[in-house]
């Protein structure tokens, strides 16, 4: 069938391997988890700062990977999370 | 588009993080990926590969990161560690034949990819774009 010139176009089209990334959760129940991962933050935070004295490489990138997960999970929650979770149920 | 599939039980290797959380994470570093903003979804997808080594969705959408990035070499390990975390995953194994045929790993990428094909004469491909990605990277197999 032809497709409306008005319709959006196909996601496959535009990115293939992004369009083809499984779906697991929903993104707006994210809110939900905030203070979980304002605490597990704060605890990566502060383990961030025992291990920067120390010579555990290893740790120290590990806890900072997962403190800039946290981060910018925490800031996109911040930043409007009515508005684009809703987008992204759709 | 995508759909929603059982995976395998990661515990023990989640650092105390709980299935739900870790969806819910992936999901907004897909949402990223899909809407282009690449620098957030590679933060947060490095970060889910840290914290979870065996959780295989996150290894893929690292996969796209780093194929985005021309990061090819890297988008291989990726995929391995997606394929090696879910060993039955058909995306991991086409992601896999794809970026191997980027790097010009002929023979890799058509073992994977002969592979992903008996599947498919078993009816086991059910997804139009996956099919569609699937006949995509052997066309690029045959060209080569």
């Amino acid at each position: 069938m032809k497709r409306s010139i008005y319709s959006p176009p196909d996601p496959f089209t535009l990115s293939p391997m992004v369009s083809l990334l499984p779906v697991r959760g929903k993104i707006g129940k994210l809110e939900g988890l905030t203070s979980s991962l304002y605490a597990r933050f704060e605890k990566v935070s502060a383990l961030q700062s025992e291990v920067g004295s120390s010579t555990k490489l290893g740790a120290a990138k590990r806890s900072n990977a997962e403190a800039a997960m946290l981060k910018q999970v925490l800031d996109w929650l911040s930043l409007k999370p009515q508005e684009t979770a809703g987008e992204a149920e759709e | 588009m995508a759909t929603t599939q059982p995976r395998p039980n990661t515990e023990g290797a989640k650092r105390g993080y709980s299935d739900e959380e870790l969806n819910h994470i992936y999901e907004l570093g897909r949402f990223c990926l899909e809407n282009g903003d690449f620098r957030r979804a590679e933060v947060i997808l490095s970060g889910l590969n840290d914290v979870a080594p065996e959780y295989s969705p996150a290894w893929l959408g690292t996969c796209c990161v780093q194929n985005s990035n021309k990061n090819y070499e890297s988008a291989v390990v990726a995929a391995k560690q997606a394929l090696r975390a879910e060993p039955e995953s058909i995306e991991a194994m086409l992601f896999l034949s794809c970026s191997l045929l980027t790097i010009k790993d002929f023979n890799a990428a058509g073992s994977y990819l002969g592979e992903v094909g008996e599947r498919l004469e078993g009816g086991s491909l059910k997804s139009p774009n996956l099919l569609r990605f699937y006949k995509a990277q052997l066309a690029r197999y045959q060209n080569r």
